[in-house]
């Protein structure tokens, strides 16, 4: 595109604007209102609704503004008789087959249809003969149709194509019988799909669990932050008398764009699960007896306070929970001298631990991964980890960006891929530190000689591996690693190579990590080897340690068994501990038989607090869903613990502004580490985690609607 | 009289015309040879076009535009371009590519390799009606072959260092893709939706390669203009439309068919040439260029000549060249309501107006036919078609509305008077 400058009239206004720029992208900077249907800014450009037609003085012809780039000398009126004439008649012929059902239509009260009807229509429809109708396609669990509704703006279509990369919806038909199908009938599968739903001007493609609930109208939004991925998704929820009706994607360019996965849209229906629980819960006489908050916080306290030998307590809490309720729980702990308190539920290879940074986390922000020019990612089903990071690198990758996958399985990607080395679980430290060596081979860099030793123990690198280190010597470059190389049993090995290798090849690096906060629970010290803000402590025990510890008091904060990479471990130990408490938003059966004392809490949507997100950016989800007086918050109750156990105070105030700075701080001193873990081979490798889209976590795995999709279906099947 | 067939059917009488052997007798492939056998390429390729620009050979696809000037607007990327063969002739009323591709399709392949070189494309592609599947399909391939057998296709031909292929692409049966973006897509592989214009294809063509889309019968021409001079072209029709047109003669008529004459000849000499109206009838309309160009009543069709401006004076244009002619009793609500059946047949969905317009207009005309039409339906129509012109992506939208705008225009009284007598015709 060139940068000349054009001068260019709009409503008798004068604009000194770039040539070339479509018409419809001036006007939206200007503010003045052009309306369109077809157009989106993140689409490509179809020009074919015809809403957008305005009158240029020189031109015969109405020109639409999507599609038509600024020259100079243009003189637009966007208001004249010529423009509205346009717009009506457009609006007119779609209106002659819509079937104008929109009292019994969701989409009502936000569709852009009604809104510009109102606009440019008339009250009276001159189309006096049969309106079409048209087939309804069965899409799946999470996207209704109604098809007549269609105007044919393909902005679905488009979206399948371009930013899903897959196409799995199409255009079949010519002229008046045209529809939007898929070609042989098929759910929708992409896990972005959902966001047609979003896409539709009108209501032909809706939220499916959401039919005929409640009008939008009646709707509350709040902000909020999406807890199922490391991305932090921003979405605003819609709630109605305290119930979250459904999650739209928050406009956010730098993380999810107006994006979120179909995870993000439909997990928090597990929110309304019925097991639910409500009270809180202490077993007496072998039965849980409903008690209340004050009683049960303090039986917990006492009896944590009972206990003696501090090393035979043990805690865990899930990376999933806000970053204030880790800290106030990692401070309770520590008030309480447990070491033994950990998050890392998802990793067996602790050799690594003197070697963690402050907290794992991405170099650049996620946009930026849109600029890279060579991308490795190195043990991860990244689409299935966080769909948003996968759809950053996919839009690299529509850049020319290579990519390069080492991963035990071969995972389906819609863009081009440069190479994939296709590992055994078992090799993928072996295969990461071959390309180490090719990177080592073509550069002259200088390392410690132990490491050298360590690499000549490896075979030759393979031509895959050459093409890969000189990819990201030569490019711009970023070296990601996700959960299949964290539940590994060289997870260690596999992130020092990373960063040697990062550090040779001048990449960015990172690691994709589970749930909404793995790097707050690092800072918050939920971590056996130091405390909050990176201080040092007394070294307790790991989370696959504390499973096999001798444990008299086990705690749990938001952990189910199938979270954990060794859930089989995780319940034998709740089985074994002598008490068991247990912090959960939801009840299962092996809480039913074996905690002692069970205190509700609330899911991130319902509370408030914050999320660190995969590039360090801490984000406030701080309007909770009740806003009522007697709100009480995940944190007040671990106040309430706090003050039970006459705790030194924990210096609250300002804790955001701190912990910024001290990410910033240990962002831009991070240092890439140079060492290697003590290489132990671990004797009882635990199987990979079958890793799936809608098990991450314990709300997602309630959501009806993500459970019924064909992605669960397989994932049971497998099992 | 005048001359009839002088350039693309020079040949015509020759039952073997479409024979390379026949070809080449009466002097084919000798300004093809001549090219090949130049040294000095990009001068030639100079000179092709400015002998174009100089013949004033006007595009005969329909919109006429000059074929030298669009040829001149493509770019020498030193990447792949392409020249594309429009021979997916679906007009209603338009049959003269057939002709050609069935009695002389060395002229369209020696056209092709020609306008190829100067426009540096070194790939075409002659895009077929997919209904001529069995009458013209064999004879082109046919014809290829032999083309490729005597070494005037392909790599260094006569061991010269240009190269050009050629190849037949047999499409799907769709009006709409005889619409140059609409074939690009549908040679691509994709449905046969015509792209938004700018880009046009010189600069994003096939798979977004430069790319010029000629109709069959201008590149049909270029080797007589090649071999005998733009002099010689331009000598015949008039000075703003040089040269010869097929006319395509249809309706009422004695001898319906084909008739190569040059551009400005009488509407009346027309008619004699192709044998007057059937029954000696009077006339009483005429489309001059096929079903999309505006109909003419007769007393202003009978006072015209046969070319680009004075049809367009007259408030309609040339088009295809298919002239379609009507007779006296002839009910102008049925034959509107034909031609809006085809539009709404036709159309490609895409856009709106041209979507929902043409099928809105077409259950207007049927109901009017029908003897259920209201008295608010001829405005109701006028103002659809109104609506629909212009606004659309491609010409098909303006193709569908301009018979509704002229049959209501010239004939107003005809639908006034079905709708009042419930269905009853007035010419019966």
């Amino acid at each position: 595109m060139t940068e000349k400058k054009v001068k260019i009239n709009i409503n008798g206004e004068d604009h000194t604007v770039q040539q070339g720029r479509m018409l419809i992208e001036i006007t939206d900077e200007l503010d003045i209102y052009i309306p369109r249907f077809c157009y989106h800014k993140k689409l490509s450009i179809a020009a074919n609704c015809r809403m957008c037609l305005v009158e240029e003085k020189n031109t015969k012809n109405a020109i639409p503004a999507c599609a038509t780039p600024v020259n100079d000398g243009m003189i637009i009126n966007t208001k004249s008789n010529n423009s509205k004439t346009a717009q009506q008649a457009t609006m007119e012929f779609l209106l002659i087959n819509h079937p104008l059902d929109c009292p019994i239509c969701d989409q009502g009260g936000e569709c852009e249809l009604q809104d510009l009807a109102y606009l440019y229509g008339k009250n009276k429809s001159r189309f006096d003969i049969q309106k079409q109708t048209k087939p309804n396609d069965n899409l799946g669990p999470l996207i209704s149709t109604d098809m007549s509704r269609c105007i044919m703006c393909t902005r679905c279509v488009r979206f399948g194509t371009e930013v899903a990369g897959l196409p799995e919806i199409g255009t079949m038909g010519r002229g008046e019988s045209s529809t939007i199908s898929t070609f042989v009938e098929a759910s929708i599968d992409h896990e972005l799909s959902a966001n047609i739903i979003d896409l539709c001007p009108v209501g032909a493609l809706n939220n499916k669990p959401y039919r005929y609930t409640d009008r939008t109208w009646e709707l509350d939004q709040i902000e909020s932050i999406s807890p199922h991925d490391c991305a932090g998704s921003n979405v605003y929820l819609h709630v109605k008398d305290n119930l979250i009706k459904r999650v739209v994607p928050k406009l956010n360019e730098n993380i999810n764009e107006s994006w979120i996965s179909d995870r993000d849209r439909f997990g928090f229906a597990g929110i309304y699960s019925d097991d639910r629980v409500n009270n809180f819960l202490v077993r007496k006489d072998n039965a849980l007896t409903s008690v209340n908050q004050q009683e049960a916080i303090k039986c917990f306290v006492d009896k944590l306070q009972s206990i003696k030998n501090k090393n035979t307590i043990s805690a865990l809490i899930s990376p999933a929970s806000s970053f204030e309720e880790q800290l106030l729980f990692s401070h309770l702990m520590q008030e309480n001298k447990v070491n033994n308190i950990d998050h890392r539920i998802n990793q067996i290879d602790f050799s690594g631990d003197t070697l963690d940074p402050l907290f794992p986390s991405l170099d650049i922000s996620l946009n930026e991964i849109e600029t890279m020019e060579s991308i490795l990612v190195i043990g991860s089903t990244i689409r299935k980890e966080a769909p948003i990071i996968a759809h950053w690198i996919k839009k690299a990758a529509d850049r020319k960006c290579e990519t390069h996958f080492i991963n035990h399985s071969l995972d389906e990607y819609h863009f081009p891929i440069e190479n994939y080395i296709l590992s055994e679980n078992s090799q993928i430290a072996e295969n990461t530190g071959l390309i180490l060596k090719a990177a080592l081979n073509l550069t002259n860099h200088q390392i410690p000689d132990h490491i050298l030793n360590e690499l000549n123990k490896l075979n030759k690198p393979s031509p895959a591996h050459i093409k890969t280190a000189k990819s990201l010597i030569e490019r711009t470059s970023l070296v990601i690693s996700g959960l299949v190389s964290k539940n590994n049993n060289h997870y260690s090995l596999i992130r020092s190579y990373i960063d040697i290798l990062s550090s040779i090849t001048d990449s960015s690096n990172g690691e994709v990590t589970v749930c909404a906060n793995t790097p707050g629970a690092y800072i918050s010290g939920c971590i056996p080897h130091r405390s909050s803000f990176g201080r040092t402590k007394d070294i307790g025990l790991n989370a696959l340690q504390i499973t096999n510890n001798n444990n008299k008091m086990l705690i749990l904060y938001n952990i189910e068994p199938a979270d954990c990479l060794f859930g089989s471990e995780l319940s034998n130990a709740i089985e074994s501990a002598e008490t068991v408490v247990v912090f959960t938003p939801f009840m299962n059966d092996i809480f039913k038989q074996h905690a002692d004392i069970i205190i509700p809490i609330k899911t991130p949507y319902e509370s408030c607090g914050s999320f660190i997100n995969i590039s360090g950016l801490l984000q406030n989800f701080n309007h909770g869903l009740n806003e009522t007086d007697t709100l009480q918050t995940n944190q007040d109750i671990l106040f309430d613990a706090l003050d039970e156990a006459n705790a030194k105070a924990l210096p609250f105030e300002n804790i955001i502004s701190k912990t910024q700075l001290f990410i910033a701080e240990s962002k831009s001193n991070k240092n890439k580490n140079t060492e290697l873990p003590t290489i132990n081979p671990i004797l009882d490798p635990k199987s990979t985690r079958n890793y799936s889209l809608y098990n991450v976590d314990s709300m997602v795995r309630r959501s009806k609607p993500l459970q019924l999709t064909r992605e669960s279906k397989i994932q049971s099947e497998k099992k | 009289m005048t001359e009839i067939n002088k350039v693309i059917f020079a040949n015509h009488d020759d039952v073997d015309s479409a024979s390379i052997e026949c070809y080449i007798k009466n002097g084919g492939y000798s300004a093809w040879k001549k090219i090949v056998a130049t040294a000095e390429l990009a001068k030639t390729r100079e000179s092709i076009i400015n002998q174009v620009k100089a013949s004033g050979l006007r595009g005969r696809g329909g919109a006429g535009f000059p074929t030298g000037l669009k040829w001149s607007f493509m770019p020498n990327t030193g990447n792949q371009q392409y020249i594309v063969c429009n021979s997916d002739e679906s007009e209603p009323g338009t049959c003269h590519d057939r002709e050609i591709l069935q009695r002389n399709p060395h002229a369209l392949i020696e056209g092709m390799a020609i306008a190829g070189f100067a426009i540096n494309a070194t790939v075409g592609y002659n895009y077929v009606r997919g209904e001529f599947i069995e009458d013209c399909y064999p004879q082109i391939e046919k014809a290829l072959k032999e083309a490729y057998e005597y070494g005037f296709l392909g790599k260094n031909i006569l061991d010269s260092v240009i190269s050009f292929d050629l190849y037949n692409y047999l499409g799907a049966g769709a009006y709409i893709c005889g619409e140059e973006t609409g074939l690009l897509e549908s040679l691509e592989g994709k449905q046969g939706k015509p792209r938004f214009k700018p880009p046009f294809p010189a600069n994003y063509g096939l798979y977004g390669a430069p790319t010029t889309v000629n109709n069959t019968q201008t590149l049909a021409t270029i080797p007589k203009i090649m071999t005998n001079g733009p002099e010689w072209y331009s000598s015949m029709g008039t000075k703003q439309s040089p040269g010869t047109i097929i006319f395509s003669v249809s309706g009422h008529i004695k001898k319906p068919g084909n008739y190569e004459l040059p551009l400005g000849i009488s509407f009346s000499d027309l008619i004699k040439i192709s044998g007057g109206v059937i029954d000696d009838k009077n006339i009483k309309a005429v489309i001059p260029g096929g079903s999309s160009t505006k109909v003419l009543p007769a007393d202003v069709i009978l006072k015209c000549n046969m070319d680009y401006e004075s049809l367009e004076q007259a408030g309609s244009s040339l088009g295809t060249g298919a002239v379609v002619v009507m007779a006296e009793g002839t009910c102008m609500v049925e034959i509107l309501k034909r031609i809006s059946r085809f539009y709404y047949a036709e159309s490609c969905g895409q856009c709106t107006p041209c979507r929902e317009g043409t099928g809105w207009l077409y259950r207007i005309l049927d109901r009017i036919t029908n003897g259920q039409g209201n008295e608010t339906d001829i405005n109701l129509l006028l103002d659809i078609a109104n609506r629909i012109e212009g606004n659309t992506i491609c010409a098909f939208g303006d193709a569908s509305a301009w018979p509704v705008q002229s049959f209501l225009h010239h004939f107003f009284d005809e639908f006034e008077y079905m709708i009042k007598n419930k269905g009853k015709s007035k010419a019966a």
